[in-house]
């Protein structure tokens, strides 16, 4: 991983999504580049807690083969406080698949930018009960 | 919309296509940055498919172009299905990244059925 420079804002990753939900380090961290009020590297919570709440600026960009992407959904990228990076929940319906994936910080372009949330309330499923981050994290769930 | 140190370039929007046509305003704007001779704004607007894919099945679009109205680019997505349908996708301007840039027409018209 190339950080020389400075913090990593793009990361291309060949990952294994398995069935189900599944959360994924995108090694994306914050950049000392601001253009107040660009959207947040993302929120401190899974975004099914509050998908309308923080959108978070982080590209997901699906790249090919994109058959495999069939049926893949993801929540809203959020800031992770143990390590400083962003990380994302995609859903699975299927079996285990291989996507490649983009994830992508623009804040160092020169211009501002704008995100909507990718999920709104009503495609979300409730968060389950007795659910938690640190389960997410762990792969407990 | 963060708009404070310039014109807007990158936008992701979550957007809900009707059947049909339909006229979306990206919301990018011309930026001061010129690199003679790339393609005009609208021409050079990526637009970008995101996650859920499965969204955009049988979705096209035309070729963005710029409304003088709004001052903005805007492009025309086609949903064929009946019913609508949400969509991420994301239009950038890649115009202030330092490199020259080279675009195709997005225009699916001659592309066969499927």
């Amino acid at each position: 991983m190339a950080l020389t420079a400075g913090h990593l804002l793009f990361s291309r990753q060949r990952i294994t999504i398995p069935n189900g939900q599944s959360t994924f380090d995108t090694g994306l961290e914050q950049t000392a580049w601001n253009f107040f009020p660009d959207p947040e590297l993302g929120g401190l919570d899974p975004s099914y807690a509050d998908p309308d709440g923080t959108p978070s600026r982080i590209m997901v960009v699906p790249m090919m083969p994109t058959d495999n992407w069939a049926g893949i959904s993801i929540h809203e990228p959020y800031v992770d406080p143990a390590t400083g990076r962003v990380f994302v929940d995609f859903e699975n319906p299927g079996a285990e698949v291989t996507c490649n994936v983009l994830f992508w910080d623009p804040h160092a372009r020169i211009c501002p930018l704008n995100a909507d949330t990718y999920r709104s309330v009503e495609d979300c499923d409730p968060p389950v009960e007795g659910q938690s981050f640190a389960d997410i994290s762990n792969g407990n769930i | 919309m963060a708009e404070q140190a310039g014109h807007l370039l990158i936008n992701r929007q979550r957007i809900t296509l009707a059947a049909g046509d339909n006229d979306i305003d990206t919301g990018l704007k011309q930026t001061a940055l010129n690199f003679d001779p790339d393609p005009n704004m609208a021409d050079r607007t990526m637009v970008l498919p995101m996650a859920p894919l499965d969204n955009w099945a049988g979705v096209t679009h035309e070729n963005p172009y710029y409304d003088a109205g709004t001052g903005t680019v805007h492009v025309v997505i086609n949903n064929p299905g009946g019913e609508p349908v949400v969509i991420n996708v994301l239009f950038w301007d890649p115009h202030t990244s330092i490199g020259p840039i080279d675009v195709d027409d997005y225009n699916v018209v001659e592309q066969p059925p499927i």
